[in-house]
């Protein structure tokens, strides 16, 4: 028992922990050349173990192909970092001026931890596309996906029943409570190849005439993943009315197509999810200024009006590069824009753990600021004795 | 015998700063310095033209002055450019280092480097053509291929420098003549239009004739990357300045203008500039370049204060004299050194090492109030500012403990990151405007400047660190007082190292998420930042729990140096899933060289006691 307490208060643990995580940030950064910084994320700082491969681009990699460095992954260089933190303050603790610095600091990265971990479970990032002129009530997931089947049929108001993703990776038949129809999902790829031939498995709207098969996934923040399915829509009595291919292509045919079922209309579309607002975003007019005699950006700003039903809101505001508008728990970046400044791409952003990292930052500025003037002016006081 | 050394020393220093004010540099009855000073806006910025000559020779030739029978300054080279193209053409400005490239236009490597315009002419198309196949990504393109680009860029920037004052080449034997035809061109289109309508014949001689010069103009405004001409403004918007060739024909507010009131006056003068140049007329030159600026001041309330101090600043050279002052300094306490801790010779590098560091400063605040901006905003600026706070820190540290270490290191780091500087403004101008995400002076001037301290700090640990093992390992000079002393500074200056940079990294995240929405990504930059923290924090943790000794934190804190280069520069050249480590980037070599160097310190820092020339162990 007091060897466990001596090894997980020990300060070579530590020294040794650090080092560790001071490989993975290292390695990690090399690594996401090859797999971007979202895969880099996943496989060094998101796991529990991690081997980084010596690349072909590096010299003598004919002869050094062969090395491969193995590391505690980020969750458990953090666990025990977590663990070794609070055992040795708990056994070290001195109540004393001398040490108040180094508590403070400790107890911030205690909390740094702890808030990048409530981050990590609740964060939730989304994207918003507008055109000027035009309103959204939508946010979009960068990340998620989610098949949709949405019963037009009323002119006031659609239905929609939306199915993620993670539920059609395999095979699977079923009919959603609120459709009058069941749905059979094959053919899921994350990351889409598409051919052209006579004996395509798709009878209706755009797959007609094509193939899919499956691509690798790519983890790079540049390019996207285009996911598919082979969607094929049976009545209760099994008789099938087609066989759709579904792709969260950006050719707008894919969001376009429909079917009749019992005189009702229907469209199926596989797309970012979504999240529907309680409130309305119309943008104005974007701007983009550029340096005269540059193609150098000077500022982006998005001139929007919030209309909110609820809350009887109807006003106008600017969102710009460093200032971004809060609103209702969420927060809206300008992030991008599109189609010849027309469309401009907001990020939002809804984060419970937000104030943790300045809580915890300033308590340990406040720290290491403290201990070193109480360290200064000790050397200085000894210098002059 | 000592005050006299004293006094000698810092005279030189003196003189040294003194000679930055030489008073007539051109031999000339041109009033170059009152040309060189006239305002223009290029790359979204007023500048004197003076910093537009420097800023390109520096990127077509590699240096502020060009060799052409003597030597000539940029902005001598640059009047020849545009006012006597043919004989610039000549001059041998543009430099190609890259073997292949030099066997593109037909030449050997070790012959030479540096070739004219006239040279170079014949394979613009091939160039042009090997241009077009290189990769977009610059990161994905191997040397040759960034040869060709940086050869093809220089010849653009070149060809298109030459519209700036008039479009070119000019009609007609002088420029006011070219304008003449113009105009009277034009009055005869007008007239035609007022009798026949719009219904001229294609075959009209009056009709060809105008067409030819509004394409002619049209054409020279699409080369054009300089704005020379003001109009008219009651506030300080600059985008009302234009390119010579719009005024003359690029909207028809332009040739409504001619005809009703008369050619623009400063383009017409700048049009005389050009003919009283060639024609060998100082006289009417230097009066044309005063009405200029009359005229300017008339239409434009710009601060013209600013322009003359940018130019008196290049003059200045302020960080050239300082890198000089460094290493006088330097090799005064080596000196002193050598002679059992002469304590003038200290005394004198002391000296020297303050007026280095004025003039340092000096630099730095006409930077901060010629660009509206704090100190750092691109990788040059932030060079020259680890060398300031370094040199800062080396004074402090000096003063406490006199011993000409403090000092040593400071002008070490001062000079080395004064030379990077030099290098990084190669590439440009180096006070361009800021991109969009930067636009922010708040997080300029809090976030960057901490994360630089950062790495000064860092960087004065390590130099320390690697003086420690050159006394030790190389010298007697090392006993167990100054090696006690030397880990105590080193302690002092990571504690400070380890504040910024945390402090700094901290202040970025909370930029970011004000910015984009995440207070931590993850990418190269900010992991870098955190490779510092993390390392500077294992110093301490590691002297805390006596896990090394006094030569451990020596060699830790020479692998700062490797941390904190890596971070500076190496997660610049990544790319991301782009599967290139920028090996092919130019600083690569010599980040490389430079880790492996820090490597060979700390190899000779671990070697055993017994190898050490100095015992200063119990």
């Amino acid at each position: 028992m007091t060897y466990l307490l001596h090894f997980f208060s020990s300060i070579r643990l530590t020294v040794t922990l650090l080092c560790f995580s001071m490989m993975l940030v290292f390695f990690g950064t090399l690594d996401q050349v090859h797999i971007g910084i979202r895969g880099a994320q996943k496989v060094y700082f998101e796991s529990y173990f991690a081997v980084w491969r010596y690349p072909e681009q590096f010299w003598l990699s004919d002869y050094l192909g062969w090395l491969h460095i193995p590391m505690p992954g980020g969750y458990l260089v953090g666990g025990f970092l977590f663990i070794n933190l609070l055992v040795a303050q708990t056994r070290y603790f001195k109540r004393s001026w001398a040490k108040a610095g180094i508590a403070l600091i400790h107890g911030g990265i205690v909390l740094l931890l702890v808030g990048h971990f409530i981050t990590h479970l609740f964060q939730q990032e989304y994207q918003m596309r507008i055109n000027e002129g035009e309103k959204s009530h939508f946010l979009e997931s960068y990340y998620d996906k989610e098949l949709v089947v949405i019963d037009e049929t009323d002119q006031e108001k659609d239905l929609v029943v939306s199915i993620p993703i993670k539920r059609i990776k395999k095979p699977i038949t079923f009919q959603p409570a609120a459709l009058p129809f069941q749905l059979k999902i094959t053919h899921f790829f994350f990351n889409t190849q598409f051919r052209f031939t006579s004996e395509s498995p798709f009878n209706q709207g755009v797959g007609i005439g094509t193939l899919t098969l499956p691509a690798r996934e790519n983890t790079r923040s540049d390019i996207r993943n285009i996911t598919s399915a082979k969607v094929e829509i049976l009545t209760k009595d099994n008789v099938s009315l087609g066989c759709w291919l579904v792709a969260d292509f950006p050719d707008p045919q894919f969001a376009q197509q429909r079917f009749m079922y019992q005189q009702r209309s229907f469209r199926l579309v596989l797309r970012a999810k979504r999240l529907y607002l309680p409130f309305s975003i119309e943008l104005i007019d974007f701007s983009h200024d550029k340096y005269p005699g540059t193609e150098k950006a000077r500022n982006f700003s998005s001139k929007i009006r919030i209309h909110n039903p609820a809350t009887k809101e109807d006003r106008e505001t600017l969102i710009y590069m460093n200032h971004p508008l809060r609103y209702q728990g969420k927060t809206f970046y300008q992030a991008h824009f599109d189609n010849n400044d027309t469309t401009s791409i907001f990020q939002v952003v809804r984060n419970p753990g937000r104030l943790f990292p300045y809580i915890s930052c300033a308590l340990i500025c406040i720290g290491l600021a403290f201990q070193f003037i109480y360290r200064l002016v000790w050397f200085v006081n000894s210098r002059r004795s | 015998m000592k005050k006299n050394f004293l006094a000698l020393i810092i005279l030189t220093g003196i003189l040294i700063v003194l000679s930055g004010f030489r008073a007539k540099i051109y031999q000339s009855d041109y009033a170059i310095d009152r040309f060189a000073q006239l305002p223009v806006l290029e790359g979204g910025r007023l500048k004197p033209i003076d910093s537009l000559a420097r800023n390109s020779l520096l990127l077509i030739h590699g240096k502020q002055t060009i060799r052409e029978e003597n030597k000539k300054q940029a902005i001598e080279w640059f009047m020849d450019l545009v006012f006597y193209p043919e004989k610039a053409a000549t001059y041998p400005s543009f430099r190609i280092d890259n073997d292949q490239v030099l066997g593109l236009i037909g030449k050997k490597q070790d012959k030479q480097k540096y070739f004219s315009f006239n040279t170079l002419e014949p394979y613009i198309n091939q160039i042009q053509r090997q241009y077009r196949s290189v990769p977009e990504e610059p990161l994905l393109r191997n040397s040759y291929q960034q040869a060709v680009v940086k050869l093809h860029n220089s010849l653009m920037l070149y060809m298109r420098l030459q519209h700036t004052f008039r479009p070119f080449p000019q009609l007609f034997e002088t420029v006011e003549a070219e304008y003449n035809h113009y105009v009277l061109s034009i009055n005869e289109m007008w007239e035609k239009v007022q009798k026949q309508g719009f219904n001229i014949s294609t075959e009209d001689y009056a009709w060809n004739a105008f067409n030819e010069f509004l394409d002619y103009y049209e054409a020279s405004e699409d080369w054009a990357i300089v704005y020379p001409v003001p109009l008219a403004s009651q506030t300080r918007k600059d985008n009302l300045w234009f390119k010579v060739a719009t005024l003359l024909a690029g909207d028809s507010h332009a040739i409504e203008k001619i005809k009703t009131e008369q050619m623009d006056p400063i383009v017409l003068a700048y049009a005389q500039l050009v003919d009283a140049y060639r024609a060998e007329e100082p006289a009417i030159f230097n009066q044309k370049v005063n009405l200029i600026e009359q005229k300017i001041k008339q239409r434009q309330p710009i601060h013209f204060e600013k322009i003359r101090l940018e130019y008196h600043f290049n003059i200045f050279q302020p960080f050239y004299r300082a890198l000089i002052l460094f290493f006088l300094a330097f090799i005064l306490i080596f000196i002193g050194w050598l002679f059992s801790n002469n304590k003038t010779c200290l005394q004198a590098a002391f000296w020297l090492s303050l007026i280095a560091f004025a003039l340092h400063t000096i630099g730095l605040i006409i930077r901060i109030y010629i660009q509206e901006r704090p100190p750092v905003t691109n990788l040059y600026s932030s060079a020259v500012f680890v060398g300031w706070v370094a040199v800062l820190m080396g004074i402090l540290i000096e003063r406490i403990y006199k011993n000409g270490m403090g000092n040593a290191v400071g002008a070490a780091v001062g000079f080395v990151s004064l030379i990077i500087a030099h290098h990084l403004s190669l590439g440009g101008d180096t006070m361009e405007m800021l991109v969009a995400v930067l636009d922010t002076n708040f997080w300029l001037a809090t976030h960057v400047p901490t994360i630089t301290i950062g790495y000064a700090a860092t960087f004065l640990s390590g130099f320390l660190g690697m003086l420690f093992v050159i006394r030790g390992f190389f010298t007697k000079s090392l006993n167990l007082q100054t090696a006690k002393t030397m880990s105590g500074m080193v302690y002092g200056i990571v504690c400070f190292a380890l504040f910024f940079s945390f402090t700094g990294t901290v202040l970025g995240g909370i930029w970011a998420d004000q910015s984009w929405g995440r207070f931590w990504g993850w990418d190269p930059k900010e992991n870098g930042a955190l490779l510092i923290v993390l390392w500077n924090a294992i110093i301490l943790h590691s002297r805390w729990g006596r896990l090394v000794g006094i030569r451990g934190i020596m060699n830790m804190a020479i692998f700062g140096n490797i941390v904190t280069a890596w971070s500076w520069f190496g997660t610049n050249m990544l790319g991301e899933g782009l599967h290139s480590y920028g090996f092919t980037d130019q600083g690569f070599i010599a980040l490389l060289l430079f880790c492996l160097s820090q490597l060979l310190f700390i190899l000779f820092g671990s070697l055993p006691e017994r190898y050490w020339r100095s015992k200063f162990t119990l």
